[in-house]
């Protein structure tokens, strides 16, 4: 008896114990100590990363670029400072470089149309605006925009051939349209102006020495240096042209990593912060404060990151589809530190596009929170449905945690702008979910004047051998396969046969009475082309309709199947097409489309494509 | 018995620094003071767990203790009496059409625990084959099929994304990810059946003999028994709600508790639910530190248990008597 | 004048739900304080159903039980326990308790639902443990005993509840000779003691052996119950069992014999 008691006070003095004491030690040792499971630091090599950039980011990336070096120990960075259109013409003739920023968004699309830059990586990373600037003791006694068109001002502009100087020319035939200037304003300033300069900077000098008494230059132009001899007079927003500053790494850089770790860079809140400090209004929403971000994810929840979160860990089941669209973020290779299994069972893309994988923790996809917290990360990310093992796990020792669906092309856009508030890149989003629902578009477009009895009646079956066992199961209705399939005009014969919400059973009998136009057959674990070809001489399946038309495919698949809600779905949506509507889509070149897919959205250049995805190709591929 | 009870603060207290952080194995103590994460893991994630983990050991093992002493079968447990298996139905319906809070779960499992258990009874009292032990096992066993039938429908209804992890975790049993809030939610349904079984525990040997002689003594068997029943039920099913289905652990244990204290439920019940501790704290210490991913403590307990009821079975003292 | 009766049956009427025939019907019987009453029936006569209702544990579908002139009904069913303990003829034990914590069990009429027996309760179990002559066994599991020796344990419980009417159901079935001259004697001790025995047996000789008075039990009714001597008679018992025995007188000791 008195045995037993004892024990039960001991069980309730170890669970007060619990309850009481959250604070177990002073907390004045703030150094977290470095992860044990850290790969050791080697020395690094030495390499270089080399920037073209317009002339105005002269002072401001040079002292951003010593701040990259100074994190990237053995990188020396070497800037050539320049027009942006001469930079351009530097790149569609081919010279090596990095990273291109250009002071306009036509030079930009330049080195696109060239193909140096991919079409959907350039980002806004800064704006400029016009100003108007005139020496301190103001000589012509400038006291509002309207007195530039006063009589006799010496008036010193930049040449129109550069973006600041028809900016301003912009500016003035905005200002002419204008009662408040009047019609001829333009022509009368114009009629002041005592030379065009072929830089911004000459304009400041002529000005801050008095040679000028006015002139029309960007904020940025004003340097440190001649601050205290000018005077500014502001352009209205409406007046004023807010020119975006793109930037994007190189398609055919040597080194993809520090390319996008420079850009991560400028995109980020310290460089952001640094590029404000010239005058340069920050493209970044939330990083100009330094009060950090909130980030909206897939459930709703509102997670706030005081900064830009620099180890993340992409943990719990269902992992790779999501992390492929993480990785269609440029800065997402650089700051995940830990990831959880990404190989479907018959291989692994992530090591094809992360040049860092190998340095990168791998996680079981059970694993739980103390070895999630082991890397020690500042951001987990996740597939909604572990919020509530995992997720509430984490969560209990304040891990922040973001979690995605993208199960449906729906889901994509709201996804692709959770990770847009989370990377500060809403830019990338915003281009990633247009370029989605372009492709998508233009296939739903190419089908659209079907009627239903053009559309194939189609069958998608999964083929699985779990427990030893083979088995045919249908999708549900509102799966990304079944969406693939109606997108891409083809009538899924099984609407009826899922009422469940995951994989359905089906038998042979079922499949003849369906009697399908075509059979898409996926196999996430078997070799799919031996299935097919199993399947084709099966005496039974011989008697079907789409086996006899030769119309049943092997699901397209390279790493993985192009018929999940992986980003391959878009791949999968033009595939599918191609083989319901080959009437429709008769240029379509799946093997183009595809390096196009791996080119625009993970930066893969060609040499890698035709070594590691061509060689991958399974299902009804070239 | 104190031997035992220190035992398990021992057992406990060297749990709470195994782990797999910072590093797999032990947690040196001086990094409780120089790292906050290693401390919120340790408040937040272990201690929670592992008391989670003393509670399930107490309350599966005094329910089996329980069973096995009002059925008068030392066969029996509650997963073999439909209740395990009605918690699971329970939590999974609930899961699926009402709602996934933590009390709706374990109220919804421990009624449908109460019905497979009441069903199971009342079907072997309407059995016309075989002694009543046989006649309890074999209601037991279709009432659990009807149910894992049930949890089979449920599966397929499932949202696959956020619904199936959830039932498909009952059915494993499993730690994992358990956070305060579940525990508070437990401990009330679990003290009061621990506590009513442990105060009416000389009372359980009564209701161990047949209904005219626990009667003929003073007692009422009828009421008395549902009574325990109800409450270790109820107890049984808050943990399966957190746990999922965590076997053997009401079979094995109380034979050896039996063994070691002798068949006086005043010894042998205490006994059971201090063993019961041990065991589901050190399987679970398995369970999270043994391999990159966490082992179902389900699978554990079966594995092991499963390997001491056939060696407990081929010791002669055990004779299994109808 | 004559004493109270301690036990009545009145016009009590039986059955069980499976079987539309009553096993008792229209049954009347007194038990007097202190008597040692033998109940002699053929099987299925609705012996051990007679006892069961003296328990309380079955209710009467008609008629009336009374302990010392109050239903059995109103009383507390603790109180039950102190007044009447049962010596069932076998009973299913399935876990290994010792022979001390088994009597013990005997003791729980007298403990709140919630208590533990305490030091005085241990006394009276080992006392009744030694009536039976099992004292030294005390550390021995139930589950090893062999029939008679369980049978004796069971008649420990019983004493240990210390009953004023103590109901056996075939107390000699699993016995030697021995043992059965061993309870003969606890018997007829308990009864100086005051307390008032019903008993069945299959076995006339233990009837005459201990019995003070004769219930004949026949298809749930009594045939004839009286003093032992005046119903303990050839014709009666040939009535009884449907077959040729007479009495015999033995050096004071009734014998029947059959043929």
């Amino acid at each position: 008896m008195r045995n037993k008691i004892l024990s039960f006070l001991l069980f309730f003095v170890l669970l007060t114990g619990a309850a009481c004491s959250p604070q177990v030690a002073p907390t004045a040792v703030a150094s977290t100590a470095p992860p044990a499971t850290q790969a050791a630091t080697v020395a690094p090599e030495p390499r270089r990363l080399r920037v073209l950039a317009a002339a105005s980011l002269t002072e401001s990336l040079t002292e951003l670029g010593q701040l990259f070096e100074s994190q990237n120990p053995g990188v020396t960075v070497s800037f050539q400072f320049a027009d942006s259109e001469q930079l351009a013409g530097q790149l569609e003739q081919g010279q090596a470089a990095d990273v291109f920023a250009s002071a306009s968004k036509k030079y930009m699309d330049a080195a696109v149309a060239a193909g140096r830059v991919i079409k959907y990586d350039p980002k806004t990373f800064v704006s400029n605006r016009l100003v108007v600037i005139f020496p301190k003791d103001n000589p012509a006694g400038l006291q509002e925009l309207k007195d530039l068109a006063q009589a006799g001002l010496k008036l010193n502009l930049v040449d129109s051939s550069l973006p600041v100087g028809q900016s301003a020319l912009d500016f003035l035939e905005k200002a002419s349209k204008d009662e408040q200037f009047g019609a001829g304003f333009s022509a009368e300033v114009l009629q002041n102006v005592i030379a065009y300069e072929n830089d911004a900077q000459a304009v400041v000098t002529k000005v801050s020495s008095g040679e000028a008494q006015a002139g029309i230059v960007y904020v940025s132009d004003l340097r440190a240096d001649v601050a205290q001899k000018i005077a500014s007079l502001e352009i209205p927003d409406s007046l004023n042209a807010t020119v975006p500053y793109p930037i994007a790494a190189i398609a055919d850089s040597q080194s993809p990593d520090l390319a996008a770790a420079f850009v991560s860079l400028v995109l980020s809140a310290p460089g952001q912060q640094l590029l404000a400090k010239y005058n340069f209004i920050p493209a970044v929403t939330g990083s100009a404060s330094s009060a950090g971000f909130m980030v909206t994810d897939a459930l709703g929840r509102a997670v706030r990151f005081e900064k830009a979160p620099e180890r993340i860990v992409l943990a719990g089941k269902g992992l790779f589809m999501v992390a492929d669209a993480i990785y269609l973020f440029p800065e997402a290779g650089q700051r995940i530190v830990a990831l959880s299994s990404t190989n479907q069972g018959t291989g692994n893309f992530i090591p094809l596009i992360d040049p860092a994988f190998s340095a990168k923790i791998t996680l079981d996809s059970s694993a739980g929170a103390e070895q999630i917290a082991a890397a020690q990360p500042d951001c987990v990310i996740m597939k909604s449905s572990n919020a509530n093992s995992l997720g509430k796990a984490l969560e209990a020792v304040k891990i922040p945690v973001v979690y995605l669906d993208f199960e449906t092309p729906e889901q994509y856009p709201r996804d692709l702008k959770t990770l847009g508030q989370l990377f500060q890149n809403p830019e990338q989003a915003a281009r990633l979910s247009a370029y989605f629902q372009d492709k998508a578009d233009a296939i739903a477009q190419a089908v659209s004047g079907l009627t239903e009895a053009q559309k194939p009646r189609t069958l998608l079956l999964y083929y699985s051998e779990k427990d030893g066992a083979v088995a045919f199961n249908v999708p549900p209705m509102g799966w990304m396969q079944t969406l693939e399939i109606k997108t891409a005009g083809g009538a899924p014969v099984w609407a009826d046969a899922n009422p469940g919400s995951g994989w359905t059973k089906v038998n042979f009998e079922q499949v003849a009475a369906w009697n399908p136009d075509v059979i898409f057959v996926v196999a996430y674990s078997s070799p799919i082309n031996e299935v097919t070809a199993m399947l084709k001489a099966d005496p039974q399946w011989k008697n079907l309709k789409a086996v006899q038309e030769n119309r049943l495919y092997g699901f397209a698949t390279d790493v993985y199947s192009w018929d999940q809600p992986d980003t391959r779905w878009i791949l999968g949506l033009a595939w599918v097409a191609g083989k319901l509507h080959p009437d429709l889509f008769p240029d379509l070149d799946i093997t183009q489309t595809a390096q196009a897919f791996y080119q625009d959205l993970y930066g893969m250049d060609q040499a890698t494509f035709q070594k590691s995805i061509l060689p991958e190709f399974k299902g009804d591929l070239p | 018995m104190l031997w035992l009870s220190a035992l398990l603060a021992v057992v406990f207290g060297i749990s709470v620094f195994l782990g797999r952080y910072p590093a797999p194995g032990f947690m040196p103590l001086e990094r409780l003071f120089s790292d906050e994460m290693a401390r919120s893991l340790l408040l937040n994630l272990r201690l929670p767990r592992l008391l989670t983990a003393l509670l399930l050991g107490m309350s599966l093992a005094a329910s089996g203790a329980v069973f096995q002493m009002i059925f008068g079968n030392p066969l029996v447990e509650p997963g073999f009496l439909g209740v395990s298996q009605g918690a699971a139905f329970g939590a999974a319906f609930s899961i699926i059409f009402l709602s996934n809070t933590a009390w709706a779960v374990q109220v919804f499992a421990a009624i449908f625990a109460c019905l497979g258990l009441g069903f199971s009874y009342l079907l072997a009292r309407r059995v016309r084959y075989g002694g009543w032990v046989l006649r309890l096992v074999l209601a037991g066993i279709a009432v659990s099929a009807l149910f894992s039938a049930g949890v089979g429908v449920l599966k397929y209804i499932a949202d696959p994304l956020s619904q199936l992890p959830e039932i498909t975790f009952w059915l494993l049993g499993s730690l994992t990810s358990l956070t305060w809030p579940q525990f508070w939610a437990i401990l009330p349904a679990v003290t009061l059946g621990l506590f009513v079984a442990f105060q009416m525990r000389w009372r359980l040997n009564l209701l161990s003999l047949s209904d005219e002689t626990a009667f003929s003594l003073g007692a009422a068997p009828g009421w008395e028994r549902t009574l325990l029943l109800v409450v270790v039920v109820i107890a049984t099913s808050a943990v399966i709600s957190v746990a999922g289905m965590v076997g053997w652990i009401g079979l094995i244990i109380p034979h050896i508790a039996r063994r070691i204290f002798g068949a006086d439920a005043r010894y042998s019940l205490p006994g059971s639910m201090l063993i019961g501790a041990i065991f589901a704290i050190l399987c679970d210490d398995l369970a999270r530190v043994m391999f990159a991913g966490e082992i179902p403590l389900g699978i554990l307990t079966s594995l092991i248990g499963a390997a001491i009821f056939m060696l407990l079975m081929m010791r002669p003292q055990v004779a299994v008597k109808q | 004048m004559r004493a109270a009766p301690l036990l009545q049956f009145e016009q009590i009427r039986f059955g069980y739900p499976q079987t539309p025939q009553p096993v008792l019907d229209d049954f009347n019987l007194e038990i007097a304080p202190g008597a040692v009453t033998a109940i002699l029936g053929p099987n299925g006569a609705g012996k051990t159903t007679l006892l069961h209702l003296a328990l309380g544990w079955l209710h009467p579908q008609a008629g009336l039980i009374r302990l010392e002139r109050q239903p059995l009904a109103e009383y507390r069913r603790r109180d039950l326990g102190q007044a009447i303990g049962l010596v069932p003829q076998s009973e299913h034990v399935s876990f290994e308790y010792s022979l001390l914590e088994f009597v013990l069990l005997g003791r729980a009429p007298y403990l709140p639902t919630l208590a533990m027996p305490e030091g005085r309760d241990y006394e009276i179990a080992l006392d009744a443990l030694r009536q039976v002559g099992m004292e030294h066994l005390y550390q021995r599991s139930v589950l090893s005993l062999s029939g008679g020796e369980r049978q004796l344990v069971l008649i420990a419980r019983a004493l240990a509840q210390q009953p004023r009417l103590l109901l056996l159901d075939e107390p000699t079935s699993h016995l030697d000779l021995g043992n059965k001259g061993r309870l003969v004697r606890l018997l007829r001790d308990l009864q100086a003691k005051g307390v008032t025995i019903l008993f069945t047996t299959h076995e006339p000789e233990v009837a005459a052996a201990l019995a003070t008075h004769l219930v004949l039990m026949q298809k749930g009714q009594v045939l004839k119950t009286g003093p032992f001597n005046e119903v303990f008679t050839g014709p009666d018992l040939t009535n009884l069992y449907q077959l040729p025995v007479s009495v015999v007188d033995l050096e004071g000791h009734k014998v029947a014999l059959w043929t």
